[in-house]
């Protein structure tokens, strides 16, 4: 599966692509919200995992856009902070499939991926 | 140009004013050569610092990353830990790595997080933080004690339970935190001797921490919390008998209306609210008369919640007060726990009379409001 991930926490994101490339998943990685847009638009990844929190363009922004341009072939998971959970229901609210919460565990992160490693329709 | 200068001074006897004028001129240049040649340097140095440090913070990155995943390299388990053995003895690239295993403990949770506490141990980090406890600056001084707590360092709690009550409050702040994150419940013994206030939002954050522990707690130690003489650790007291709905401490939260201090008294009144018995209404009742405006006004909140029609007949007493506020919420109250609703109002003579008599107008259209949303609802 390929998969983007935005996450701007430069460890985080290495932590994040040596996990998902271990699994066998292309990974597209980026630290900035912008880039992951302009990104998606041009590899067409099947999963987006978006930390809420990003430079120039917010995880919310990220999930509004691909919902609306790509909504039956990309899924996207959202990366929260502790206690944002009204941020989590807006994602939600504009298409988010899931969301894991910060801090949170690779296992579990690559577990919940896997979900989506299902074809989808195009 | 100086010399040119000297002469002319020598030929003429005296010095014109345009030479001091080329003087200054050259002084400033060389000044501002200098200034130059500084900040120059200075860039370099400081760019030389920022490249070095984005080599280390690669290096710590790559460390913690093989530590997270070494149980999945079999191979380079010991490998990246005997790397940073030696890599820590210098001093920034310590400070890097410290906070990148901090950044990435706040951020990753379960056995991968585990793995990154025991290279922490390893690296012997923790003795450094617990030398930054010993700093002259509070801000490092709260930094050990933050590190110690993110790493859940839970050997050395006895060496941040002195920091509880810190003179300043920054460092109380982190120790108080740290004691709480580290043993839940059992950590608050240091309200047995904090002398310093905790103050409201230090107590929220607490009782946020403490939400962390699910497991069944003793609240041994809190009637003694509810005589303490710092005022503040009663309130907080207040506020953990309040959330953990303990009815068995009724009577001493009833005592603590009697404390001088009113903001004690008010969190009593709140605390009431949530663990009242068949007395609390007769206890408040009675104290009602002592108190100031704002406790009144909360005491008949609670009212509104827990009181019945035979608590009406005592608030008739202070209707005829000068406090618009005080009548509205009395108004309001009787309306709510009557079982006449509004009729009961009538009983009071100046009822007709401003402004009573708008009072009146605006509690009905309150009722009337809430009567058409249970409807609707």
């Amino acid at each position: 599966m390929r998969i983007l991930v935005a996450e701007d926490d430069q460890l985080i994101l290495k932590t994040l692509e040596f996990r998902l490339r271990k699994d066998g998943h292309e990974v597209i990685a980026t630290q900035d919200g912008r880039e992951a847009l302009r990104k998606i638009d041009e590899l067409l990844p099947d999963l987006v995992i978006t930390d809420i929190m990003m430079p120039f363009a917010s995880g919310l922004e990220i999930t509004s856009a691909v919902k609306e341009k790509y909504p039956d072939r990309m899924h996207v998971i959202v990366i929260s902070g502790m206690g944002q959970e009204n941020v989590v229901l807006e994602a939600f609210q504009l298409g988010a499939d899931d969301y894991i919460t910060k801090p949170f565990s690779p296992v579990e992160l690559s577990i919940r991926v896997k979900r989506f490693a299902i074809p989808v329709k195009i | 140009m100086l010399l040119g200068i000297k002469f002319t001074h020598q030929l003429t006897g005296h010095f014109p004013a345009i030479h001091y004028l080329y003087i200054v001129i050259i002084v400033c240049l060389v000044l501002m050569i200098l200034a130059i040649a500084f900040i120059g340097v200075y860039i370099s140095i400081k760019n030389r610092k920022r490249k070095k440090d984005i080599k280390r913070k690669n290096v710590a990155d790559n460390l913690i990353q093989r530590v997270l995943f070494s149980d999945e390299e079999q191979n380079n388990t010991d490998k990246p830990r005997y790397k940073g053995y030696k890599l820590v003895r210098d001093a920034n690239f310590r400070r890097i790595l410290t906070a990148e295993i901090l950044s990435a403990r706040k951020n990753i949770s379960g056995a991968s997080a585990e793995r990154l506490k025991q290279m922490y141990e390893e690296l012997h980090l923790e003795k450094h933080a617990l030398l930054n406890t010993d700093s002259r600056y509070w801000h490092i001084k709260a930094k050990g004690l933050q590190e110690l707590a993110i790493m859940e360092m839970r050997d050395y709690v006895d060496i941040i339970i002195p920091y509880a009550d810190h003179p300043n409050e920054l460092v109380r702040i982190e120790a108080q935190a740290a004691i709480v994150k580290l043993q839940g419940y059992k950590g608050l013994l240091f309200l047995d001797t904090v002398t310093y206030p905790v103050s409201d939002w230090q107590q929220i954050k607490l009782l946020h921490e403490l939400s962390n522990f699910q497991e069944n707690q003793s609240f041994v130690n809190i009637e003694s919390w509810l005589q303490s003489a710092n005022y503040s650790v009663i309130i907080f007291a207040m506020r953990i008998a309040s959330n953990n709905h303990l009815f068995n401490i009724h009577d001493n939260i009833m005592a603590c209306m009697d404390h001088e201090e009113p903001r004690v008294r008010l969190r009593a009144i709140q605390t009431l609210n949530e663990i009242y018995t068949e007395h609390t209404t007769d206890g408040l009742k009675k104290r009602f008369a002592f108190e100031t405006h704002h406790n009144q006004i909360a005491i008949l909140k609670v009212l509104q919640t827990i009181g019945t029609e035979r608590d009406v007949t005592f608030m008739f007493d202070y209707l005829d007060n000068d406090n618009n506020e005080l009548r509205l919420t009395l108004i309001r109250t009787i309306a709510t726990i009557s079982d006449q609703k509004l009729q009961a109002l009538e009983k009071f003579p100046r009822i007709k009379e401003a402004p009573w008599a708008e009072m009146m107008m605006q509690i009905k259209g309150e009722i009337e409001k809430y009567e058409l949303a249970n409807i609707n609802f």
